[in-house]
């Protein structure tokens, strides 16, 4: 848990927050509506995710929802995780 | 006749006060509410002393109150310049110095960013706050006066203060990538955005039971027709969110349960719609025409669009924010086999459009020719650029004036087929086309040039058949000096937009350069298409 947590925050910060030296990434930073990832910034972040974890992101889960904060993202990964076998 | 922009919303509200007029989220205003709330701020900006052709800012997220801006500023006889919410903030204070602006509309939130960047000699005296809740005085080191929201909403309501305004007057400046590195600022009048919002009004038949998308940020210009003509028809304008513009599959479901009737984007928009918002699973009963404009829409995409949504109409409009949309083609069957983009079509309502061949003659149909514009809609001049505006807007180059007319040179390169529809082949210059925005691949080199590691630079497009370019910059850096991709994105992040930031960035040791000393560009590309470059 805490490992999924961590790879996607430094992710997240090393891609996305190299010119947010203000902002602290926490679980529950709205990283969409802060403007931190953005259109061209999400499939980026997708692919990450399918490949670090070994996971298949389907369209239908490219959702506001499942991308707000990283608890959000850490959410959509355990899911993924637990559903394959 | 209206004559000016904020007119079509005054007649709006007489005829249809209580008709929705704009949206956001769970949140709408009326026809009566957006003019009562205009003519508010219209006052307020007046007792702050701004005055006919003063310009006021607009840095606000999408909202409802970043549309009474737009009319508020311009019912205060004022300019108003819609300044990019999400742009480095050294950018917004070039823009803000660069025309001279007197006063914004923003929020506290926005602002505490901006002001760290903003020189003591700023132009700005008056900052009006759209936050329910900001305080006028928070201790911020700032000479500029602070209105807050509730002080807006106390001034007069029935009516605007009265400004004489013509038609040749500025009704705003839409700032654009300069290819010496400074972005320039295109002054539009009302005249010449009224003739273009009443040739859209006519041409796609806008009611005023339509539910009008504005999904392009207010700074772009594709905004103009989702603002205007849907105010002028007594229409709804959407709002659409901008955390949607980024899920494809979010605002697939927006489109559906918003009922939009008419939509307006990028190509590139359509294209994630196509590939990624599950566009099987609706229906869209209300689509009813849809418009794109801003770069060359791939024909696989755009099928692959009207298979799934076979009832709209399809229009592809053209001419770039200098002149506002002076061409458009309506798309009707697309053969299985066809691959070759659409024509940028014949020009609209008001509006001639000509193709010079090299010769300096009118290009024949079939011959490539440069694109020029002629007539009202054109824009007044880049803003504090008058030399600029005299390398663009020149006299006719074949027929000699018979008054001081001039027309515009757009620098798109076309050709006209058999049924006058013009095709458009490329540019003449630097500027490309990546998501739909307009970038001057010299503003790039700039931003990296004024790296103190880097020695050379070249900017590339590298086409892309998802977002039309990728930018790559191929960057030497100086002797021993140690660089990482890392640390030049950031560095561009503080000076140019995220859409201009390089996709790819490549280090060498050397740039290959043409017989002429120029750095070999054709070379790069092709390098880089063969995918042997020499690191």
């Amino acid at each position: 848990m805490q490992h999924i947590e961590q790879v996607i925050k430094d992710y997240i910060v090393k891609e996305f927050m190299y010119n947010e030296s203000g902002k602290v990434l926490d679980n529950d930073l709205p990283i969409i509506q802060e403007g931190i990832v953005d259109s061209l910034g999400i499939f980026k972040l997708v692919g990450f995710i399918e490949e670090q974890f070994g996971i298949k992101i389907q369209p239908d889960d490219i959702v506001l929802e499942n991308f707000e904060t990283v608890r959000a993202i850490q959410g959509l990964v355990t899911t993924k995780l637990s559903s394959t076998p | 006749m209206p004559y000016l922009l904020q007119q079509l919303l005054t007649l709006s509200a007489k005829q249809n006060p209580n008709q929705e007029a704009v949206i956001y989220k769970n949140r709408g205003m009326t026809y009566e509410e957006l003019e009562r709330a205009s003519n508010q701020l219209a006052h307020i900006l007046r007792i702050n002393g701004i005055e006919r052709g003063d310009r006021v800012g607009i840095y606000l997220n999408k909202s409802l109150e970043s549309v009474v801006a737009i009319f508020g500023i311009l019912k205060a006889g004022a300019v108003y310049v819609p300044l990019d919410p999400s742009a480095p903030v050294k950018r917004v204070a070039f823009i803000i110095g660069n025309c001279g602006m007197k006063a914004l509309v923003s929020t506290q939130r926005k602002m505490t960013g901006l002001l760290t960047a903003l020189p003591d000699s700023s132009p700005v005296r008056c900052l009006i706050l759209a936050d329910e809740d900001a305080p006028t005085d928070d201790g911020t080191a700032s000479r500029a006066k602070k209105v807050a929201w509730p002080e807006v909403l106390q001034q007069p309501a029935n009516s605007p203060p009265s400004v004489p305004v013509i038609e040749d007057d500025l009704a705003y400046i839409l700032y654009t990538s300069g290819s010496t590195g400074e972005p320039k600022g295109v002054m539009i009048s009302h005249r010449a955005s009224l003739t273009f919002v009443d040739w859209a009004y006519e041409c796609f038949q806008v009611q005023a039971t339509d539910r009008v998308s504005n999904h392009a940020p207010l700074h772009f210009d594709l905004s103009i027709f989702d603002i205007f003509t849907t105010i002028k028809a007594g229409a709804t304008v959407i709002l659409v969110p901008e955390e949607l513009t980024i899920f494809p599959v979010n605002l697939a479901n927006f489109i559906e349960e918003q009922r939009i009737t008419i939509w307006y984007s990028v190509p590139s928009a359509l294209t994630r719609l196509v590939l990624h918002g599950n566009l099987e699973s609706h229906r869209f009963p209300h689509l009813r025409t849809i418009l794109f404009a801003g770069e060359v829409f791939p024909v696989k995409y755009l099928r692959q669009l009207k298979t799934l949504i076979p009832h709209a109409e399809y229009y592809n409009l053209y001419g770039p924010t200098e002149t506002n949309v002076c061409t458009f083609y309506q798309v009707k069957d697309i053969p299985p086999d066809r691959v070759d983009p659409f024509p940028i079509g014949k020009a609209c309502a008001n509006t001639e459009v000509f193709a010079i061949n090299d010769r300096n003659e009118i290009a024949k149909p079939g011959e490539v020719g440069e694109l020029y514009a002629r007539g009202p809609s054109l824009m007044k001049g880049y803003w504090g650029m008058p030399e600029k505006t005299k390398t663009v807007l020149v006299p006719h180059p074949v027929h000699p004036p018979l008054w001081e007319e001039r027309v515009y040179r757009i620098g798109d390169l076309v050709k006209q087929d058999e049924e006058g529809n013009y095709l458009f082949l490329g540019r003449r210059d630097n500027m490309i086309k990546s998501r739909g925005y307009r970038i001057e691949l010299g503003e790039i080199e700039t931003a990296l040039y004024s790296h103190p590691k880097i020695e050379e630079v070249a900017a590339i497009a590298i086409p892309d058949e998802q977002i039309g370019n990728a930018i790559k910059a191929v960057v030497v850096a100086r002797e021993a000096a140690e660089l990482t991709k890392g640390e030049l994105e950031s560095f561009c992040s503080k000076r140019i937009p995220k859409y201009m930031i390089p996709d790819i960035i490549e280090f060498r040791t050397s740039l290959p350069k043409t017989s002429t000393g120029k750095v070999d560009r054709t070379l790069l590309l092709k390098e880089h298409l063969e995918g042997q470059s020499v690191k």
